[in-house]
């Protein structure tokens, strides 16, 4: 009986080793859009929503609309980009949608944010950003949907 | 004589009990009404420049359904506004688990957000709002988001809502 027990116990462990070393992510869709902020030479600051980002689990599309080109000042901006995911996972799925926003200022430095979710969801990315010199800056908006699979044949491929 | 007494003493009890249920009832009502209030500061008494109705927020408990309404874009004076959205959930039973989530953010000059959050757990309708400095003149934004959920907060569907907002 004992020995039933630790050899179903082994094989469990085995198993979940096995599934956990062979998981990967894999990107499943991705879209970069972006464009460009003009810090202009005054003190001048604001909220600005630099655009949209949306993942569909259901077509397992990703697509981004945003502005070309913004301007503001020399002020603390904050930048916001609204992201939604329409759909869930189904039960036997385990996809993640990845929103990034990134705003370099003129000098080159980037700032970036980036949320992750496992089902339905719209929420705001929100970077803020104070450029101590005027000059042209710029944004990316990168929408990823990862999903996580077994790769069985990588494993016993090696 | 008695059963008048009698009759009375079973008024005042019957009485007693409902008024009692009322109150509790009131009490959890009130308490499972939480609300979240992030950044905003008592700027004292300058009196309130403006209230501005900024959008509807509407979620559906059977449907599974969640839609933003805003009124787009509005301007304001500079200084001590309130802002105000209106919230509907409906087929929601009480204590039932399912739910409804409403947020409304706006953003003052500074870019500094000031949020209020509120959590409803049966069928009603009201009123969120938030009111602060917007801390001189510029440009901003406002959000008006709601999500409605199924037990272990699992979420069925969110909307969210976006404005511009101009202090001038």
């Amino acid at each position: 009986m004992c020995s039933i027990i630790l050899t179903l116990g082994l094989a469990i462990l085995l198993g979940y080793g096995l599934v956990s070393y062979a998981a990967e992510d894999i990107v499943v869709n991705a879209t970069t859009s972006g464009g460009k902020i003009l810090f202009q030479d005054n003190d001048s600051h604001g909220v600005y929503l630099l655009g949209r980002a949306w993942a569909d689990f259901g077509s397992n599309a990703t697509f981004s609309n945003v502005t070309p080109s913004i301007e503001t000042g020399t002020g603390r901006s904050v930048f916001l980009v609204t992201c939604d995911n329409a759909r869930g996972n189904e039960l036997s799925r385990t996809r993640t949608a990845v929103f990034t926003l990134t705003v370099w200022n003129p000098a080159g430095v980037p700032h970036s944010t980036t949320r992750e979710f496992r089902g339905i969801c719209s929420e705001t990315l929100s970077v803020d950003c104070t450029p101590f010199e005027p000059g042209e800056g710029r944004f990316e908006v990168t929408t990823t949907i990862r999903e996580r699979q077994l790769n069985l044949p990588a494993v016993f491929g090696r | 004589m008695k059963t008048r007494n009698g009759s009375i003493t079973a008024w005042a009890v019957l009485a007693l009990v409902v008024l009692a249920s009322v109150g509790a009832v009131s009490a959890a009502q009130a308490q499972s009404q939480e609300s979240i209030e992030v950044g905003t500061e008592d700027t004292g008494d300058i009196g309130i420049l403006a209230v501005e109705e900024l959008g509807v927020m509407y979620t559906d408990g059977d449907a599974d359904t969640a839609s933003v309404t805003t009124y787009g874009p509005i301007t304001v004076p500079p200084g001590y506004n309130t802002f105000k959205a209106k919230y509907y959930n409906s087929n929601d039973e009480d204590n039932d688990g399912q739910g409804a989530l409403y947020r409304l953010t706006v953003y003052d000059a500074q870019g500094m957000a000031h949020t209020k959050q509120i959590k409803v757990d049966w069928a009603t309708s009201g009123t969120i709002e938030v009111s602060f400095d917007s801390r001189g003149t510029g440009d901003a934004y406002y959000e008006l988001w709601c999500e409605t959920h199924d037990w272990l907060d699992t979420t069925k569907a969110t909307d969210i809502g976006t404005g511009d907002l101009d202090y001038v």
